[in-house]
């Protein structure tokens, strides 16, 4: 007998699923985000709980070519430390909001708030996309990890391999209201302004081994809110993937032609080994040397993930560092979700 | 005995269409679209309008099937258990994976059902609901049965 009942449905389109959000067909809507909450005790200070991240993500496709993404966050939602409890310190921020058109397959046009196409932590910082709670240092503070203004993106076949590519010109001083107030998320570096003025950069991304391995060269010439002068960086990053095994490094070299200003540069190297099922171990060396701060700073972090469910990680790590006041030492837990 | 013949290459020619596997497209997706090289990117959601600026939809079947092993194998070089974190990190630049769905039969409605939709499917599935865009050299194709199959809802 031939079959009496099939079903054309997408099992995994319509509705909500955990780590794929909830999507209205019918509109080509699709809410969905990341939360990450943290437990941390860090040299000389008490221990201490934050719900960190609470982001909210919007994607709507109008048509084949638009897409209109959002990304809202609720940034230190609460904390909770000797003092009790303290949710007065919540900050909304709009993280991501542009507008994409596909001019064709291999050519998209972006205009709006974005991450920084600098490196490839940046643009894949959500704590559960990550193996570490803490960020490198060189992620952080060699290129502000937002712009404003217009980029055109693509990815070109090269046989089995692809070469991804970004081109971007930013005007944040005249085009982000709120740019000026942004701050370092992870480090309290007082006077050191996380934000562009203008900016022009370009990122080169060759993946291989059917998307195993990524081998990337990124630029940006820019001014940065509050400093003198006009900044160059140049960055390399890499990664590969194999069998549970992963292996990742970034290095940046940022030239301040404020006089008197030595260069920035620093890097890390990260490698992650399965051990047991969803249970990874994690190691990362890391250092920065920076002009602007006139300072260094090294750190050794080790710790585990566990990954129960792709959407799901926790993590604990320990951190020992050679500077107290940038990268301090201590321990930290993180749960982290997709939504 | 010439009759025998050719009712035994026939058998034969059947046989060997069992064991292809063939892209199908709604009607209008350009077909350079889920060719070659483009196909991967088409089932990585890396290339989501073909050259006429219409949208391309890729359609999987779930994780476990044979055919849709074989196909990541064959076209992504990857199975989709190890696709988990490239998804991951698509999702987060707001790009979803392609939508699953639970047989050959359903991929053969959604693609009919939906216009950009690519999908693929044994070759002896194909009715002229949908436009057959490519055949694939798949190695170790598990058999196939072209029956229509009862799912379990």
């Amino acid at each position: 007998m031939l079959g009496t009942f099939v079903t054309a449905a997408p099992a995994q389109q319509a509705g909500y699923q955990l780590g794929r959000g909830y999507r209205i067909e019918s509109l080509d809507l699709t809410f969905a985000g990341y939360s990450s909450a943290r437990l941390y005790e860090r040299e000389g200070r008490p221990a201490r709980f934050d719900l960190r991240d609470l982001s909210l993500f919007t994607i709507w496709s109008p048509s084949a070519r638009w897409t209109v993404f959002s990304e809202i966050e609720a940034e230190d939602v609460f904390t909770i430390d000797q003092r009790g409890v303290n949710a007065s310190d919540t900050e909304f921020v709009v993280e991501r909001l542009y507008a994409d058109y596909a001019v064709d397959g291999r050519l998209s046009l972006r205009a709006g708030r974005y991450l920084t196409p600098f490196g490839r932590w940046n643009q894949l910082h959500a704590d559960p996309l990550v193996w570490t709670v803490t960020r490198p240092l060189v992620t952080s503070l060699a290129i502000p990890d937002h712009g404003s203004g217009v980029m055109a993106y693509g990815s070109l076949p090269l046989g089995r391999d692809t070469l991804d590519y970004s081109v971007y010109l930013d005007d944040s001083a005249a085009l982000d209201p709120v740019d000026a107030e942004a701050s370092f998320e992870e480090f309290d570096l007082g006077g050191l302004s996380n934000s562009f003025d203008q900016a022009a950069g370009a990122q080169l991304r060759y993946r291989l081994l059917d998307e195993r391995a990524e081998l990337a060269l990124s630029w940006a010439s820019f001014s940065i809110d509050g400093q003198r002068g006009h900044q160059h960086a140049i960055g390399a990053d890499g990664i590969v993937h194999w069998a549970g095994f992963e292996l990742s490094s970034e290095l940046v070299y940022r030239v301040n032609t404020r006089d008197g200003t030595r260069d920035d540069w620093g890097g890390f190297v990260q490698a992650v080994a399965p051990l047991r099922g969803a249970l990874f171990g994690v190691s990362r060396v890391e250092f920065y040397s920076s002009g602007l701060l006139g300072d260094d700073a090294g750190r050794f972090s080790a710790g585990f993930a566990w990954r129960p469910h792709r959407a799901l990680v926790f993590k604990l790590e320990y951190h020992d560092g050679s500077n107290a006041r940038i990268l301090p030492d201590g321990w930290e837990l993180s749960c982290g979700v997709l939504f | 005995m010439l009759l025998a013949l050719l009712l035994l290459a026939a058998a034969i020619d059947g046989a060997a269409g069992d064991g292809a596997l063939v892209v199908v497209t709604h009607p209008g997706v350009a077909a350079s679209a889920a060719q070659g090289r483009n196909l991967a990117d088409v089932f990585r959601r890396k290339l989501l309008v073909d050259a006429r600026g219409n949208r391309l939809v890729p359609v999987n079947l779930p994780g476990r099937d044979p055919l849709r092993r074989a196909f990541s194998s064959a076209v992504l070089g990857r199975q989709p258990e190890d696709m988990e974190s490239y998804w991951n990190e698509r999702y987060f630049h707001g790009i979803s994976p392609p939508p699953v769905v639970a047989s050959v039969e359903a991929v053969l409605r959604f693609v009919a059902a939906t216009p950009g939709a690519v999908g693929y499917v044994p070759a002896c599935a194909v009715d002229g609901r949908v436009v057959v865009a490519a055949e694939l050299e798949v190695g170790n194709l598990p058999a196939v049965s072209c029956a229509r199959r009862s799912v379990e809802p």
